[in-house]
């Protein structure tokens, strides 16, 4: 099968177009609290940065979050029944996630410059950086739902950002303990191993979630996700809320 | 792999089997010319939806070899989906779109698209192209599967108990559409799975494919003499033929 850029280009714009529609509301409100909380409290109070950075980088891993959405109304099978291939869709995939960390690695670099965190010359490595890890979170986030059902999913965010939490408190609270360790891993050569694992953690995950779209997208049918997807329309209804749009 | 089998013949199933956990469909074996009209009657959970989605290239085949449209297919091909149009039993398609936005997003996937053969089934159909897919009701949503099919310019078409759930006037008239659209495309192959016995009396089927628990048995409706095909099917599914 021949890899068609106008398949890839018609789902890419389909998903800017429905996380368009879904966050519209979201992506004018956040930005115009960034505003009115710089324009109150002063552009160099950390939560600027804070909330910013977070309105980018929920947009960034907006298509991953989208993907319950997706098989609640069966949009992601219907991608799943078009004659394109595994390449395709893992392409129409990271192009998306592309897109959308590129605002994210903007801001990085905008920020970085106004708070010299890092020398000048790291801004664009840093930025770089920025717009890889969001592009791989996505897309791996997006593989996440293709391989595992729902619940299994929210099961795995769940325990991953726990385990991360409870690292950051451990490093906090255990760290100065260790001050020859913490000396070690900040040197050049423990900067550089931290560097070197991150990559590699990164591309294997990056390899992963591609494999995985590459092989699940064009024969999902969400049979094993339809009981609970059933279960919480239903549970939607009797509460009287909205029916959401894909 | 090209298996090189007659020329007419789009689909060559040998001891095909597809198993679940709790139910196997197979052994089976079936060969669908160009041209032909195959009836495939069944009770819920017989394997009809198993079948028609082996045949359109969504699920492979665990045993047995599957010739399909020019090659034995091992693996599940999305390819095979630019030469067969599958309509399912629900619309598949995004519930924000309106349906004449499906149309032109389909457009992109297939490479004979028709959009002529979409709108003009669409324009018979009184179908209204500024509706979203999700403010449809079941048989305006079938029609819409239907036009994507037409548009797609299949030359097989597996059609998953279509009239289920229509009311008497749109079951006829979309049993119409589908014997006129077989009429004007000899060349066309067409399943068409039904419970509706009824159903069988509406289309000239030159086959008959009965399932039952998994397996196949399959009568040409030449050989029905004397008999209708709805006869015939009810005494086979109740195995009393």
């Amino acid at each position: 099968m021949v890899v068609r850029r106008r398949a890839i280009l018609a789902l890419w714009r389909l998903y800017l177009a429905r996380i368009g529609k879904r966050h519209s509301r979201f992506a004018i409100t956040m930005p115009g609290l960034v505003v009115l909380f710089g324009l109150w409290r002063g552009w160099d109070h950390p939560l600027v940065p804070m909330l910013g950075g977070l309105f980018f980088g929920i947009l960034a891993l907006s298509p991953a979050m989208m993907m319950m959405q997706e098989k609640l109304t069966g949009s992601l099978r219907f991608v799943g029944s078009l004659p394109i291939s595994g390449q395709e869709h893992a392409a129409s995939r990271v192009l998306t996630a592309a897109t959308l960390a590129t605002p994210a690695a903007l801001a990085g670099a905008v920020a970085l410059i106004l708070y010299p965190v890092v020398p000048f010359a790291a801004v664009a490595p840093a930025a770089l950086g920025i717009w890889a890890l969001l592009t791989v979170g996505s897309v791996f986030g997006t593989a996440l739902h293709y391989r595992y059902l729902v619940g299994h999913v929210m099961q795995i965010i769940f325990w991953s950002f726990s385990a991360f939490i409870a690292a950051v408190f451990a490093i906090a609270e255990w760290g100065p303990s260790f001050p020859s360790l913490v000396a070690a891993l900040l040197s050049q050569a423990g900067l550089i191993g931290l560097g070197a694992i991150l990559a590699a953690g990164v591309v294997t995950a990056a390899w992963w979630a591609v494999r995985t779209i590459v092989r699940l997208a064009p024969v999902y049918m969400g049979e094993a996700d339809d009981e609970l997807l059933d279960e919480m329309m239903n549970v939607e209804r009797k509460w009287g809320r909205k029916k959401r749009r894909p | 792999m090209n298996a090189g089998g007659p020329a007419a013949t789009l689909v060559d199933l040998r001891g095909v089997t597809y198993r679940y956990p709790e139910f196997v469909l197979g052994p089976l074996d079936l060969r669908i010319s160009a041209g032909s009209r195959v009836a495939l009657v069944g009770r819920n959970g017989a394997g009809k939806t198993t079948l028609l989605s082996l045949l359109g290239g969504y699920r492979a085949a665990v045993d047995g070899t599957a010739w399909l449209l020019g090659d034995v297919r091992t693996r599940p091909d999305p390819s095979l989906r630019e030469h067969v149009a599958f309509v399912p039993t629900e619309l598949m398609g995004l519930q924000w779109m309106r349906v004449r936005e499906h149309f032109d997003f389909l457009r992109n996937f297939y490479a004979r698209w028709s959009a002529d053969s979409a709108l003009g089934l669409a324009a018979s159909l009184d179908l209204d192209l500024n509706s979203r897919l999700g403010s449809l009701s079941r048989g305006n949503g079938l029609k819409v599967a239907l036009c994507s099919a037409w548009g797609q310019g299949a030359e097989l078409l597996l059609l998953d108990e279509p009239t289920a759930g229509l009311d008497p006037v749109a079951r006829i008239e979309l049993l119409r559409q589908v014997e006129s659209y077989m009429n004007d495309h000899p060349e066309v192959a067409l399943v068409f799975a039904t419970h509706i016995l009824e159903d069988l009396e509406e289309i000239g089927f030159t086959d008959l494919l009965v399932l039952r628990e998994g397996r196949a048995v399959a009568q040409p409706v030449q050989h029905l003499v004397g008999d209708r095909i709805s006869v015939v099917a009810k005494r086979m599914l109740l195995g009393e033929g």
